[in-house]
């Protein structure tokens, strides 16, 4: 046990200084406490060195394709693809990368950051509506598979796929509802998707019963 | 086949009304989390520790859980995973991401001869906590005892209630005269912060026969000499004794459930705010106390408490703030915390005494709560007690102690033996 004069306190701590006001400690002898607590050590280095050495190329990939567009620009602005295409890998592959992140809610995330950016680049290209009526509808129908796949897999956690089907399904119907209004494009591959997302979400209401009513009941109390 | 899918149903629950807020303001800097600790008279064994906490575990439902989104509110689900306790490895409460621990909102942990229970405040409060630690603790002593005596492990129940999932905050709503939060800003501790995740921490033990004895010499309780130590010691330690434009604030969390009648496992507290404005610099501390008593008195009643709950409360009740969004209700909540959160200097928790039942209580050698300190409120109070010795425990991510140091010397100049245990974090800056 130590004993700080200044502060007249005992310090419990092997130490020649006192804790509180820095003056040199006096030993008193008498019982000797351990420390209780552990050796902390923070490894400062590995924050996130790697993601900056990314941040870094994904700016100087902008800023170079910026100004090549814009020395060179011949009505075609490409450069929004370059950045499109770094905000997706970033914003998805951040989220895909996620270990504790449920893999029906990166299939989602990544079939509508996917889709935004295939209509961006058919616009970009002067659009003819092969984004809406042929990649959108694929992209949702593989979704929609994808999922009944990992529920049939890993039917134990059944339920956490549930509502992620239920948004991909939903979003599968959108391109026809697109089509309804604007007749632009073929109509083959938006039926097919519509056709299999209402059969997926007809299918797991019907199949999963007492445990759709949970999960639903459970997510939307209010 | 069918086995297969007999797993027990997964049932699930709404946090209660305060629990909401936590999930929205925890980050890696703030993690909402505290620790209460027991040391016992040896060292830990881990594999014993590890049963112990399998037996507590499924008796406390309220614990057994893990935290989700729904569409429009958090809610608790079941939890089936296992449970693991570690060696301590990290400064006290410091944040870690729920998927380390199989999503449990709380984590146990020994070091030496010391079993750590960190919670996350979205659980539940102190007295929920404590509850869970005397149980696994005493079924800890239980097998400790079993197995050096190769005996039948006995088993007698540390609680009175294991779980109670009630959300007291609405049962006890009345909606009579809700009284807000003071939003009026106030004296902030500010200075060099410490390195990141790194909080200091400053026991002082004190002879709880002492300070009940000084303490009934002055005719005022622990909690009120505590927090009017603390306001004097901020006026003249961190304001040199001049008078301030902003009052100072010391919040203290009050345990409701004796107000109430409630014996709820979850969060029941409220924030009881004691407030002191140094006007000049001859303030003495006997003027201090009179005013902290002054104040408690018209604080700790049922009614008090009842127009917060009223006030609290009344938000989860309209029509039009419950059918908007989780997301949009957490940009409200969230603006309103840090608007309120500017309204306070200091907080200072005192759980009390923490009670083991005779058979054990030798074999435990004290109790002590941390609560972890934030960017806004960089010093923390907490007190705790057991048997002989009341813990004072000041978590700071200052680097300078000139409050901690005022506080203990004022402690130690009014008669007090005071004995000081730090984490070395103030070592580290020297």
């Amino acid at each position: 046990m130590k004993y700080c004069n200044k502060c007249q306190l005992e310090i419990r701590d092997d130490s020649i200084v006192c804790p509180l006001c820095k003056a040199v400690t006096e030993d008193m002898g008498g019982e000797k406490f351990e420390s209780y607590y552990p050796e902390t050590n923070i490894d400062y280095r590995k924050f996130h060195f790697l993601k900056r050495i990314f941040l870094f190329l994904s700016v100087v990939a902008v800023l170079t394709s910026v100004v090549l567009n814009v020395i060179f620009y011949n009505g075609f602005l490409w450069s929004l693809i370059t950045i499109a295409a770094i905000i997706y890998l970033w914003v998805g592959i951040s989220h895909s990368l996620g270990h504790h992140i449920n893999i029906a809610s990166k299939i989602l995330a990544q079939s509508i950051l996917g889709s935004l950016f295939i209509v961006l680049i058919d616009f970009l290209v002067g659009y003819r509506g092969w984004s809406v009526s042929f990649v959108i509808p694929s992209i949702f129908i593989v979704a929609d598979l994808a999922v009944v796949i990992l529920i049939l897999v890993n039917r134990m956690d059944f339920r956490n796929y549930l509502l992620y089907q239920f948004a991909i399904a939903l979003l599968g119907m959108f391109p026809t509802v697109l089509f309804l209004i604007t007749r632009i494009g073929h109509p083959a591959m938006v039926i097919i998707s519509a056709a299999v997302s209402l059969l997926t979400l007809i299918g797991t209401t019907i199949l999963g019963d007492k445990t759709v009513k949970n999960e639903i009941k459970k997510r939307f109390h209010f | 086949m069918a086995k297969k899918y007999n797993r027990q149903e997964i049932r699930w629950h709404r946090l209660d009304n305060t629990a909401n807020l936590f999930p929205v303001i925890t980050n890696s800097n703030y993690s909402n989390m505290y620790r209460i600790s027991m040391r016992l008279k040896s060292d830990i064994n881990p594999i014993l520790l590890q049963s112990a906490l399998d037996t507590t575990l499924p008796r406390f439902g309220s614990f057994k859980v893990r935290l989700r989104h729904g569409f429009f509110w958090y809610y608790f689900e079941s939890n089936d995973k296992p449970c693991l306790v570690s060696e301590e490895m990290s400064k006290p409460c410091a944040y870690f991401p729920r998927s380390h621990n199989n999503h449990y909102l709380f984590r146990v942990s020994y070091y030496k001869s010391r079993i750590n229970l960190e919670v996350y405040h979205v659980l539940t409060d102190g007295a929920g906590a404590v509850n869970f630690l005397r149980e696994l603790v005493c079924r800890y002593l239980d097998l400790v005892a079993a197995d050096e005596s190769d005996s039948a492990i006995p088993v007698k129940p540390a609680v009175d209630v294991f779980s109670d999932i009630e959300d007291s905050y609405n049962k006890n709503f009345t909606g009579q005269n809700p009284v807000g939060y003071n939003a009026a800003s106030a004296y902030r501790i500010r200075g060099e912060k410490m390195p990141i995740y790194t909080t200091g921490v400053i026991h002082g033990y004190v002879s709880i026969k002492e300070i009940i004895a000084y303490c009934r010499e002055h005719n005022m309780t622990i909690t009120q000499y505590l927090v009017a130590n603390v306001l004097w010691c901020i006026y003249k330690a961190n304001l040199n004794g001049q008078p301030s434009k902003k009052p100072i604030s010391v919040s203290v969390p009050v345990n409701l459930r004796p107000y109430f009648d409630s014996t709820s496992t979850m969060n029941f507290f409220s924030i009881v705010p004691i407030i002191f404005h140094p006007s000049s610099t001859e303030h003495t501390f006997e003027e201090i106390l009179k005013m902290v008593q002054d104040q408690f008195e018209k604080s700790l009643t049922r009614e008090y408490f009842e127009s917060k709950i009223a006030y609290n409360v009344s938000f989860g009740k309209k029509w039009y703030l419950r059918i908007l969004p989780l997301f949009i209700k957490n940009i409200g909540l969230k603006y309103t915390y840090v608007r309120s959160s500017h309204a306070n200097t200091i907080t200072l928790s005192n759980i009390g005494r923490i009670k083991l039942p005779d058979e054990y209580k030798d074999r435990v050698e004290s109790a002590e709560l941390v609560m972890g300190a934030t960017n806004v409120e960089a010093l923390k109070f907490a007190v705790c007690s057991y048997e002989r010795s009341l813990i004072i425990t000041v978590t700071s991510q200052l680097q300078d102690t000139y409050l901690q140091k005022a506080f203990f010397r004022k402690l130690s100049s009014d008669g007090l033996k005071v004995q000081i245990e730090t984490n070395g974090a103030n070592y580290e800056i020297l």
